[in-house]
């Protein structure tokens, strides 16, 4: 019953998600109805600027929101066939670091200062497998090592490692229990460029021998070229376009997603000046009625002010909400 | 980290030199002669300048500061009472017991009580348990600690008659202490779970715990595995204060119920026009307080691994650090 | 402006929050988000020529002052505004004591010695049979003036020694951080005692002692906040547009600092009121016959066998003055900062 929502081969479902945020009385609409599919051993880009809801639906996820002021409103999220969103605590617990982990933004304050970064990365795998100290100690270690980093450093504290290190310790502790399912939240917007590549290119490894799908959240359109296999575009909590890498690369439809590609320096251009998108996102809490980013948007008809557009097929597997320039 | 305990003592002593320096300064301001008060109203000048020669106040105030600090940190002599000509040391030595008992089983009272107090309203936030014990501390805060001590007095002694109202010479038993414990307590106890509460809060908001959330690990697991060890460095730091306000605290409680400790020997000498016992008692005091600020330092370095790493080098990352707390009291 | 500047955006589409807005980092820093994704919000009217963006609190948003966010944010909290009326009526109230007082303070009825509370005694009589009710209403005066004094002096101190601390740094520094330390080194109730022993008692007096006690934590409050302030990026940022040292002090940093200080000092005024009671408890201070509340209170400690109800009435009054502005600081914190909510 409840694998007739995923199809085969399908690892992660989201269907119309909706999460809401207070705060002093206003509500935030964070995520607006946001469907998306992963597949086995695939990545799926979620590409978007600050504020688009990216995190808060990886959140989701995890169920690891901020309970007193979020909230999800509606909508299903199916990890293998089953939907979190119903799981009980207890339930959701155990798939929390071991079916699914997540690599967060920020490594600088991801690592508990006061413990050693051994005894955070033992801390996950002996909370989701039957073993011993010594053992998950061996483990911890071996994960240290998988990751670039000498098994002997297991007993120095996260002030010890620079930002680039950290982020290695974050991942051994998001696959130190081989999940299906990594989310990662920008992983390497807050490290330096060289490391950045190190990093993307590490994770990309690992995700190959551990056979892991990636839900890569990122508003790098150079690292969802390189990691994505599949890529969802949003935007003020929705998805306005998504495809295979090769549809939106090679064929960006959507005036929002064309303009992300506008201001973007192109080797093969000769280009005096680059166009960005104008204007800000608009403000969660006072959502317009019609196209969310028809305030933003150069080829705004009148209707766009008043209708909402839903997702149309333009090719096979290509979705976008705009059909401007289909 | 032996070093750190060395140079924090080394740096003690000049401390309190200075602390030492400026009491003696203040005192030596007063008006009022202190050879007339020690010789009595009726002495006759003759016997009011032997007096004055004998405690040598006829010299210029450098030589007498030499005496004064000589004596103190080097002979460990804190002069005479100029009411009656007994030693000082000797009275403080034997009221500081009656003091610390009252401040130190103050002070576990308000750590055993305050921080869990903190804690639980923290990993409740805006529930009625958080609403309860933040109201309780407020009023906690907002009463002046005599008053209460009186109040209780009035309640408990007078009324119930339950507990002893005062203090008896050669009194001993736990019912003569629960009262002024429980009063010196109650505002230690609100400020220690204000403070608590404040940085649970901080911890819980911070981005580790969302990854420890992230682990599947339980709310217990990271309230005690992450959240308290790293709430507990701000809680140290204000823990100094807390002991510094217990010891102040109990010194005016030792008033209201007559406890022959340090702070009635202040008061009493207040009242008298006794400053060398004023003068002595307040550095002493300081002394004290300054030996209880370098054991909060030194836990406070052996919680914190950045703070431990900072003392092997140079201890001057930590009070950086504690500076920038920027602590109000 | 900014925002139509290409030189500002990049490439990528969050690539504004690390180029451009420092102005929105600050928000982030000081601001009101706790929620993620929320920070476009704010911020619309900053940039500009020669405006260095986001000076943080008193001038967040355009056509709006810091105030007035900070007047209605504080107007929303309704425990806070209750306590500030009944802190105003209070202070007006003992004002205007000789409109209000049914008695006069120091007139003596010897007919009525040592009675209980009752409708013609709110508080009851002291043992000279004066109204204890219009005590304390002349008294408020003594109580409430110079807790307010006393905070206002400590922290006009603590501003120059921690402002000159922070900006001059160096020698001038190291010397006031160490006259700090020698301050610290007692608990301030027992610096004020000692103080107060050398003065002598009296309201000036005591107002000396209380404020010289009170200096320590504004200061290093005020120089720490500075410090930290200066760090960030909207300073460096007026720094890189050629603003001048002073004015780069005066309008970006020193603003910015004093935010904590204020909401100390606000429970500052709390601390001082009961440091004065207890004060005038033991002797110091302000003494009787002055109707100040702790030395009525401590007048009144000899009777306590007799005649407890003569300790209600002023010690309720503080108790009262002292919550009220213990929640109207909180109500001022939460309204300036909700960050630095507890």
């Amino acid at each position: 019953m409840q694998n007739g929502e995923t199809q085969r081969g399908e690892l992660l479902r989201i269907r119309d998600l909706v999460v809401e945020y207070t705060s002093e009385g206003e509500t935030i609409h964070a995520v607006n109805g946001v469907s998306l599919e992963l597949k086995k051993g695939k990545t799926l880009g979620l590409l978007g600027e600050t504020g688009a809801g990216k995190t808060t639906i990886a959140k989701s996820v995890m169920r690891i929101l901020p309970e007193t002021t979020s909230k999800i409103n509606s909508g299903e999220i199916y990890l293998n066939g089953k939907d979190v969103l119903l799981l009980s605590e207890k339930k959701m617990r155990a798939i929390r670091g071991k079916s699914a982990s997540m690599i967060f933004q920020d490594p600088m304050t991801a690592l508990d200062p006061v413990r050693r970064v051994g005894e955070q990365i033992e801390e996950v795998i002996r909370l989701h497998n039957n073993t011993g100290k010594n053992e998950a100690q061996q483990w911890a270690m071996e994960m240290l090592e998988t990751v670039g980093i000498k098994a002997d450093r297991a007993r120095e504290y996260p002030h010890q490692f620079s930002g680039g290190m950290k982020q290695r310790v974050v991942i051994a502790i998001a696959l130190a229990c081989k999940p299906e399912l990594l989310l990662a939240d920008e992983p390497t917007t807050a490290l330096d460029v060289t490391i950045q590549a190190q990093i993307l290119r590490m994770i990309e490894k690992l995700k190959k021998e551990l056979d892991m799908s990636m839900l890569l959240i990122t508003h790098d359109l150079g690292v969802v070229a390189s990691q994505c296999d599949d890529v969802a575009v949003i935007y003020a909590g929705e998805i306005l376009e998504s495809g295979s890498r090769e549809d939106i690369y090679d064929h960006p439809t959507h005036p929002y997603t064309r303009g992300l590609f506008d201001a973007l320096p192109d080797i093969n251009k000769e280009v005096r000046r680059l166009t960005p998108i104008t204007g800000r996102m608009i403000d969660p809490t006072d959502l317009p009625k019609g196209c969310y980013f028809q305030p933003r948007c150069a080829y705004a008809k009148k209707s766009c002010r008043h209708e909402r557009r839903e997702m149309a097929e333009i090719s096979p597997g290509h979705h976008c909400r705009c059909t401007h320039f289909a | 980290m032996a070093r750190y305990i060395v140079k924090r003592l080394l740096w003690m002593i000049p401390l309190i030199i200075c602390v030492a320096i400026t009491i003696f300064t203040l005192m030596y301001f007063v008006p009022g002669d202190p050879a007339k008060i020690m010789a009595g109203t009726d002495a006759s000048q003759a016997d009011v300048e032997l007096v004055r020669e004998e405690l040598g106040l006829n010299d210029p105030y450098i030589v007498r500061l030499g005496h004064y600090l000589s004596d103190v940190f080097l002979h460990f002599d804190f002069g005479k009472s100029l009411i009656n000509r007994s030693s000082i040391g000797d009275a403080l030595i034997e009221r500081f017991p009656r003091s610390m008992t009252l401040a130190l089983s103050s002070l576990l009272i308000t750590l055993l009580v305050g921080i869990p107090l903190g804690i639980i309203a923290a990993v409740n936030p805006n529930t009625w348990k958080d609403r309860a014990s933040m109201f309780f501390s407020l009023i906690a805060v907002s009463i002046p600690p005599f008053w209460f001590a009186l109040m209780l007095v009035v309640i408990f002694a007078l009324n119930l008659n339950l507990l002893p109202s005062m203090w008896y010479g050669g009194a001993s038993g736990i019912k003569y202490w629960i009262l002024p414990v429980v009063a010196n307590s109650v505002i230690g106890v609100a400020m220690q779970a204000r403070q608590t509460r404040s940085s649970m809060l901080e911890a819980m908001n911070a981005d580790y715990i969302l990854t420890s959330r992230a682990k599947g690990l339980s709310e217990r697991g990271i309230i005690f595995r992450h959240a308290l060890p790293n709430a507990s460095i701000p809680i140290i730091t204000e823990s100094f204060f807390t002991v510094s306000a217990s010891i102040a605290g109990s010194l005016i409680i030792e008033n209201v119920f007559g406890i022959p400790g340090i702070g009635v020997y202040l008061v009493t000498a207040l009242n008298t026009r006794d400053f060398t016992v004023v003068q002595s008692t307040v550095i002493f005091v300081a002394i004290i307080l300054s030996l209880l600020n370098l054991i909060t330092d030194i836990g406070y370095a052996a919680v914190d691994p950045r703070i431990k790493a900072g003392f092997a080098e140079t201890g001057k990352g930590k009070r950086k650090l504690k500076k920038e707390r920027g602590v109000a009291l | 402006m900014m925002k139509e500047n290409p030189a500002y955006s990049s490439a990528s589409p969050e690539g504004d929050s690390h180029s451009v807005d420092c102005a929105q980092k600050h928000e982030y820093e000081h601001g009101h988000e706790h929620v993620r994704g929320h920070g476009e919000k704010h911020g619309h009217g900053h940039g500009g020529r020669g405006h260095v963006p986001g000076s943080g609190f008193w001038r967040r948003r355009k056509g709006q002052t810091g105030f007035s966010i900070f007047l209605r944010r504080f107007l929303r909290q309704k425990m806070a505004l209750a306590c500030f009326i009944v802190l105003v009526a209070l202070i007006a109230i003992c004002a205007f004591a000789p409109l209000i007082a049914p008695y006069d303070m120091a007139t003596m009825d010897l007919t009525a010695i040592s009675q209980s509370p009752s409708a013609d005694h709110l508080f009851g009589t002291d043992d000279l049979g004066r109204d204890i009710f219009s005590r304390c209403l002349y008294g408020g005066r003594y109580s409430l003036a110079i807790g307010f004094l006393s905070t206002a002096l400590a922290l006009v101190i603590g501003i120059v020694i921690g402002a000159c601390s922070a900006y001059f740094g160096g020698m001038a520094d190291l010397i006031l951080m160490r006259v700090l330390d020698l301050l610290s080194a007692m608990p301030s109730i027992l610096l004020a005692i000692a103080i107060s022993a050398v003065l002598g008692t009296g309201f000036d007096k005591l107002l000396i002692a209380l404020s010289i006690s009170a200096i320590v934590p504004y200061a290093r409050q005020l120089r720490a906040k500075m410090l930290a302030v200066s760090q960030m990026e909207y300073v460096e940022a007026a720094r890189a547009i050629n603003c001048s040292i002073p004015r780069i002090m005066f309008i970006h940093v020193f603003p910015n600092a004093m935010t904590p200080v204020i909401v100390a000092a606000t429970m500052g005024v709390a601390q001082q009121i009961l440091s004065a009671a207890t004060l005038a408890y033991i002797g110091l201070g302000v003494r009787p016959p002055s109707p100040e509340w702790g030395a009525m209170l401590a007048a009144a400690k000899t009777y306590i066998i007799q005649y407890p109800y003569m300790l209600i009435g002023p010690g309720v009054l503080i108790v009262i003055s002292v919550l009220c502005i213990n929640l109207v600081g909180d109500g001022i914190r939460d309204a300036l900062d909700p960050k630095m909510k507890r």
